[in-house]
């Protein structure tokens, strides 16, 4: 996955390759409390804990206090991307994937 | 009654009280309600049905609430309004003050006391005395849901899963999903809150795990080591959230009575500060850890829990070849010190294992590697753990479990024998006038937490056997 971070306003680019085996489509991720968004060409086989691995280690996502804490969505459908399952399966070129961080306390 | 703030308090107080009374009476009740009828030409339900909701269905429903904290707390209250008969909740944690603030059912002036207040029993008083049930039930279990295993679940028409633990609602998840109950499961962190609703109707549905497939139901791990030096940190949150939540949480569960589930197979996410909500469609995985299986038929054996595993054997012997049992938890023989490594014997199911053990010998030692755990899953009739109760090995009353052909591999789900009482502490309220027993109406305020104490007591018929121990 190749990834950039931004704004939604301004932009501003700052990219990391993700993806083993080059990119197939490019997506943005929306961070879950924030409004900032980071741009990644997602390789066929990223997963959604993959990326989710990645942007903790970018910086971009803080460090989750349990397993499986954020959740992918592609905003346009509103469909879950289980973390096992490749991103590029459920997304198009252009989508933004919505991080999610439901409540962990009850 | 005298003038001023003071006065008021007191007349408002009374007046509480005096409701309360009656409601602890299902006689006493009925007198109440059919008064308000003929005064009003409506019935207490009458805004319920013109919402469409059916009071028969309330009137019979069972919901098992597990975790009582916050969300709990919300969720019971609505429900307890709503007129649902029985609850069962569960939670081993106790009440502490930060509490409070979230938790209508946790008081004051019983805390104050300085007793050890378990957070289900104290839910549980609180429910049964604010019940618009005609006759409610309410049973509670200081104990981990895990621990109660499958048969804590059964009769339950909706299951919510309102626990902490990521393991927990991986294990509610599944449990609920074998015994094809739906499961509203809930959660907040600050001004957050979420909800997601799973009918558990079809096997391609999604359950919570499809989206949590490393939330492993917890017990000694790989991870219990990591948490022996990682302090996991608290989630705020506040009334506010923790109420939408119980509000969002109870009429899932009603429509879900109703047999409707418009938020099912979703996750909603809605911040009450901003008003910002997202609906999110959840995927089904269909590797899922979870497996999506479930019960088409379970045997009742006459076998109490109490009784050694090789009594299972003995009876299931006549019809399956070299019986197997599939114990719902591995059980933890030795565990290597955090420490040391040293083996240390642990003889618990892992879900009882909550922390890495340590070695007496050997504090402020440097950390090691730890060696792998030797625990067990399947038990033959010829193992020394054949010779071990029941409960000891996690199997408690009404435990429901699977049982291996040795020969063929036919697998066989058997249920041990128990009642719901046998799983819970079950609290009804009495059947007389509670004015005669009830405390001085007059300054309740001045009530002591002891004499409120007694005053729950002598309302509430409890069966309270020794709190459940698994």
């Amino acid at each position: 996955m190749d990834v950039s971070e931004t704004d939604r306003e301004p932009v501003t680019n700052r990219r990391l390759d993700m993806a083993t085996n080059g990119n197939n489509i490019e997506v943005e991720f929306a961070h879950p409390h924030k409004s900032n968004l980071f741009k990644a060409g997602i390789g066929k086989g990223t997963t959604g804990a993959q990326a989710i691995e990645n942007l903790v280690s970018q910086g971009f996502l803080e460090k989750p206090a349990r397993k499986d804490q954020y959740l992918l969505t592609v905003q346009s459908t509103n469909t879950n991307i289980p973390p096992s399952h490749a991103i590029a399966d459920y997304a198009k070129d252009g989508d933004v994937i919505a991080i999610v961080s439901p409540g962990i306390g009850a | 009654m005298g003038t001023g703030k003071g006065a008021e308090t007191t007349a408002v107080d009374d007046e509480r009280w005096g409701i309360l009374r009656a409601n602890r009476s299902p006689a006493l009740w009925r007198q109440v309600e059919d008064g308000m009828q003929s005064m009003n030409g409506s019935d207490m339900w009458s805004r319920e049905k013109l919402a469409g909701y059916d009071p028969e269905k309330l009137r019979n429903a069972i919901l098992a609430l597990d975790g009582a904290g916050a969300a709990c707390n919300n969720i019971a209250f609505n429900l307890c309004l709503s007129g649902v008969r029985e609850l069962r909740v569960v939670d081993f944690d106790t009440v502490e003050v930060s509490n409070l603030t979230r938790s209508y059912f946790f008081k004051k002036e019983r805390l104050a006391e300085g007793k050890k207040r378990y957070k289900a029993r104290e839910v549980a008083i609180g429910a049964l005395t604010l019940s618009y049930a005609e006759d409610p039930i309410v049973r509670y279990a200081v104990a981990r849901v895990e621990a109660l295993g499958l048969g804590a679940l059964l009769g339950a028409k909706v299951v919510v899963s309102a626990v902490d633990s990521f393991g927990s609602r991986a294990w509610l998840a599944k449990a609920t999903r074998l015994l094809r109950i739906p499961m509203i499961e809930v959660g907040f962190t600050a001004s957050q809150a979420h909800l997601s609703v799973y009918p558990n109707k079809a096997e391609d549905e999604p359950c919570w795990r499809c989206a949590h497939p490393n939330a492993e139901p917890e017990g000694i791990s790989c991870t219990a080591y990591a948490r022996a030096v990682v302090e996991q940190g608290m989630s705020p949150a506040t009334q506010t959230v923790a109420a939408t939540v119980g509000a969002l949480a109870a009429e899932a569960c009603i429509q879900a009575l109703h047999g409707e589930f418009p938020l099912g197979g979703k996750l909603l996410v809605l911040d009450i500060r901003t008003g910002k909500s997202t609906t999110i469609n959840l995927t089904a995985d269909p590797e899922c850890a979870n497996g999506h299986r479930s019960l088409a038929r379970i045997d009742d054996l006459d076998v109490s829990a109490d009784e050694p595993l090789r009594r299972v054997f003995e009876v299931t012997g006549a019809e399956m070849s070299s019986p197997i049992a599939h114990l719902p938890f591995p059980f933890v023989i030795e565990a290597p010190c955090v420490n040391c490594g040293a083996r240390i014997p642990i003889m618990q199911p892992a879900y009882a294992v909550r922390e890495a053990p340590c070695c007496k010998q050997c504090p402020g030692s440097p950390p090691k590697a730890p060696a792998p755990l030797n625990s067990v899953s399947l038990v033959a009739a010829d193992s020394r753990l054949a010779t071990t109760r029941l409960k000891k090995l996690g199997l408690g009353p009404s435990a429901i479990f699977d049982v291996e052909d040795g020969v063929s591999g036919e697998i066989r789900t058997f249920r041990l024998a128990g009642t719901t009482d046998d799983i819970y502490t079950t609290l009804r309220r009495k059947e007389r006038r509670v004015s005669d027993a009830a405390p001085d109406a007059s300054s309740p305020a001045d009530a002591s937490a002891a004499e409120a104490d007694a005053a729950l007591d002598a309302v509430i018929e409890a069966d309270e056997h020794d709190l459940p121990c698994f």
